[in-house]
């Protein structure tokens, strides 16, 4: 019996190095964007390293935009990626705004040393 | 050796209780990394103790402790906190007592077993006495019934201690959480000839233990260790707490999905699975800015005094926060989407994300709370870390992140060529294993394993003498 | 403190409720997408088989048919797909001979501890190659190394010949040891690959059937 051979969407094999290395670069800018802002709201560098931290996003953003296209993505799952994105640049900020918040309202009471 | 972890100090029982726990689990977790050991020169080496002792039994038996020393330690922990946290003596103290010696009497019988008889015939007789060939689950039913009869005895101690004393927001999550995690054994608890009927309840206990309860219970372990080490104020580690149950399980429960990809079941596992699990690593992010935020906070950032109360236990629980988002989250991503994991799926990247969360995400924080038990059993005020302290903390994590980075590369060769090129047949499989890149790796893998072993070895020097000489310097 | 206008987002009940709603939600949509799953998930009958009908795992007496593993162009990826009947160890197997004998083959395999080398459905040990499609590997058909190796005329009886005395035919240097496997055993196990073999993996493991392709072109997929 002769097998017709079908075209599908499949990883080429010189496809799989970009995609693992995209998909590294996408959670390493993450942990940048992410340590960067923690680390500065924190004190420990100064505010103007934000814009690093925003800058890794942008490449965070951009890098998994190439892994969506890489990998045969539909565009509607490429839109969702994008929109998470979006929700991950404020994350950190919610994230902070509750420490903040939190502290406020649980900590005024016994005044700590950690507003100079 | 190991019984100058004394106990001296501590008067609650439920806290000796605890530190009994912790003395077989850390005797496990030696197990298993020699297990390991064997294993990763059977890779390399693959006469080593061939038809005496396999792949398939070290590997067991690696797994196994490694499940086990992890109970135990979470067990030990429970009752390391139980009274603490309810202002309540333990209920039943005698009897959670007898039940630790007959479940540790039924390991030992079940390991010796798994040692020394291995294999029995395809009958009903071999999953009852001998082991149930499951993953992770091999245990022969007498013993998952001894398991369950000495949970509901610990569980009925925790249980009815929280129902009688102070129910603080720590202890409702965990008598709730533990609930569901010694309710989920049970569905892996029965035989049926349907191989994907199989996987799919498997799974069930796999991934809602390891992915949605065990992580609620490191978040728990992590609020109680941060009031007790660095005095970070209860009710802002509460909220928290209750956030990260509510990411945790709200991602966890449905990212159970991101097994269901291959294993016979509907396609609509792919979207399901690829979603949850990819909101995974949000809760992780969060636990790791929350304790390092509390960490800089109570360090005292503008130069104030250190307010650090046990040093290791904290330098571990750090870890933790790392570890997790690192192993369970960026490691888990990593082959998480249905496109990438038909690829990755049952390749040596399984095993390098698998050793990498474990240690990260459950091995660090476990630790930290054994430093803790060793803090209140001399009962030392403060406890800072030694040279050996910081060796164990450095080469277990350096040894264990170095496997993790060696399987990767053995699993993208293994990608590559078994699966892209040549199709994941018998003898693709080879091929894959033969090339130099993939052994070259699986060298690292073992000497980075090595590198595990002595950290270890300084572990267990430092949890034996580090309580005496905090007792010294204090005295 | 306490007649202070606080937000709702630093609250303890708020969030507490909140986690037990999501926790809740979840496990009820897990619960309810269990129940569908196992109703596709559950082995088909023998009239299925007669009747054409596709199960995602079909009932035991598959072993009773021809398996093969084509793309299909409507679903993207390989399905398998059972053919013409043909015998199965030299006979035709009645649906309770074909339960039992897949019974005792799940059985052995998780008595033998295959999936602490091996990986079934891709779960497992990754020391020894994965056995889901093991029944369609070119190397147990005919003209195959493997069967060649045991000197028999028969998948079925090359893999039950193997199984029972693996380190009488080393491929490589890692070697399957000899688990004690008894004949009758032995065709149970057989019978469980071949019916895992029928199982639909939504294609699983990718670009097998192309192996299976070559090899009936007369390629060779690696040396």
């Amino acid at each position: 019996m002769e097998d017709i051979l079908f075209i599908r969407p499949e990883i080429a094999l010189d496809m799989f190095l970009p995609i693992f290395i995209v998909s590294t670069l996408v959670l390493i800018f993450g942990v940048g964007y992410a340590s960067i802002i923690t680390l500065s709201k924190m004190g420990y560098f100064s505010k103007k390293w934000m814009v690093l931290g925003y800058l890794f996003w942008a490449l965070q953003t951009y890098s998994l935009y190439s892994l969506s296209i890489m990998i045969q993505s539909e565009p509607f799952t490429t839109k969702v990626l994008m929109i998470t994105m979006i929700a991950y640049l404020f994350i950190p900020h919610l994230y902070f705004r509750l420490i903040e918040d939190s502290d406020k309202r649980y900590e005024d009471n016994n005044i700590k040393e950690k507003k100079n | 050796m190991l019984t100058s972890i004394k106990t001296n100090s501590l008067t609650n029982e439920g806290q000796k209780l605890g530190m009994m726990y912790f003395r077989v689990a850390i005797v496990l977790f030696g197990a298993q990394l020699l297990m390991g050991l064997i294993a990763a020169i059977q890779f390399i080496v693959p006469g080593f103790l061939f038809e005496v002792f396999d792949f398939s039994v070290a590997r067991m038996v690696h797994i196994n402790a490694l499940v086990v020393w992890m109970l135990y330690a979470m067990i030990g922990s429970v009752y390391l906190m139980l009274t603490d946290e309810t202002e309540h003596n333990i209920v039943a103290i005698g009897l959670g007592k007898l039940a630790f010696w007959v479940l540790t009497a039924a390991v030992a019988i079940v390991v010796l077993v798994y040692i020394f008889i291995q294999v029995g015939s395809g009958s009903e007789s071999t999953i009852w006495f001998i082991n149930e060939g499951r993953e992770y689950l091999e245990a022969p039913r007498w013993a998952d019934i001894g398991i369950v009869v000495v949970v509901l005895i610990f569980y009925w101690n925790v249980f009815a201690t929280y129902m009688k004393g102070k129910k603080t927001g720590i202890m409702t999550v965990m008598v709730a959480n533990l609930m569901a995690l010694a309710g989920l054994y049970l569905a892996g608890m029965f035989f049926t000839d349907n191989i994907s009927m199989d996987q799919y309840w498997w799974w069930w206990v796999i991934h809602l233990w390891v992915e949605a309860t065990w992580e609620v219970f490191v978040g728990t372990l992590a609020a109680y260790a941060l009031i007790k080490i660095i005095d970070a104020k209860r009710e802002i580690v509460e909220m928290w707490l209750w956030i990260e149950v509510l990411m945790l399980f709200g991602s966890g429960i449905l990212g159970l999905g991101h097994h269901y990809f291959w294993i016979g079941t509907p396609e609509y596992w792919w979207e399901i699975g690829a979603l949850f699990s990819a909101l995974e690593p949000v809760p992780l992010i969060a636990m790791f800015v929350h304790v390092l935020y509390d960490w800089g906070k109570e360090q005292g950032i503008n130069g104030t005094k250190p307010a650090i109360k046990n040093g290791p236990a904290m330098a571990w629980l750090v870890t933790n926060a790392f570890g997790n988002f690192l192993g369970a989250g960026i490691w888990g991503f990593f082959h998480t989407l249905p496109q990438v994991n038909i690829y990755t799926h049952g390749s040596q990247f399984t095993a390098a994300h698998g050793h990498l969360a474990f240690f990260g995400a459950y091995a660090t924080i476990l630790i930290g709370m054994m430093y803790y038990g060793i803090q209140r059993s001399y009962g030392v005020e403060r406890m800072k870390a030694t040279f050996k302290s910081k060796m164990a903390i450095f080469l277990i994590t350096f040894g264990v992140l170095g496997m993790a980075v060696a399987l990767t590369i053995a699993g993208y060769e293994q990608v590559l060529v078994e699966r892209a090129e040549l199709g994941a047949t018998w003898n693709a499989f080879f091929t894959a294993q033969n090339l130099p890149w993939y052994i070259q790796a699986q060298i690292w893998r073992t000497i980075m394993g090595v590198v595990t072993f002595v950290g270890f070895i300084y572990l267990v020097w430092d949890l034996v003498t580090i309580g005496k000489e905090a007792q010294k310097e204090e005295a | 403190m306490a007649n202070e206008n606080l937000s709702v987002w630093t609250s303890i009940p708020f969030w507490r409720r909140s986690a037990a709603w999501v926790t809740g939600f979840a496990s009820i949509l897990l619960i309810w997408l269990t129940f569908d799953t196992m109703r596709q998930i559950s082995m088909g009958t023998d009239n299925d088989l007669k009747n054409g009908v596709t199960k995602r795992v079909p009932a035991p007496t598959v072993i009773n048919y021809h398996i093969d593993y084509k793309m299909s162009q409507k679903r993207g990826h390989e399905v398998p797909v059972i053919g013409k009947k043909e015998p199965f160890f030299g006979k035709e197997w009645s649906p309770k001979e074909a339960k039992e004998l897949l019974h005792l083959g799940k059985l052995t395999s998780q008595a033998k501890n295959c999936m602490n080398c091996h990986t079934l459905l891709g779960n497992g040990a990754y020391y020894a190659p994965d056995l889901t499609k093991a029944w369609l590997d070119p190397a147990w058909q005919k003209g195959g190394a493997m069967q060649a190796m045991t000197g028999k005329n028969t998948t079925e009886e090359a893999m039950a010949e193997f199984l029972q005395h693996p380190s009488k035919y080393p491929t490589h240097a890692r070697m399957m040891p000899n688990l004690g496997i008894t004949e009758k055993e032995a065709k149970g196990l057989v019978a469980f690959l071949k019916h895992m073999s029928s199982i639909d993996t939504n294609g699983f493991p990718r670009n097998f059937s192309k192996t299976v392709d070559q090899f009936k072109a007369g390629g060779t997929n690696a040396h």
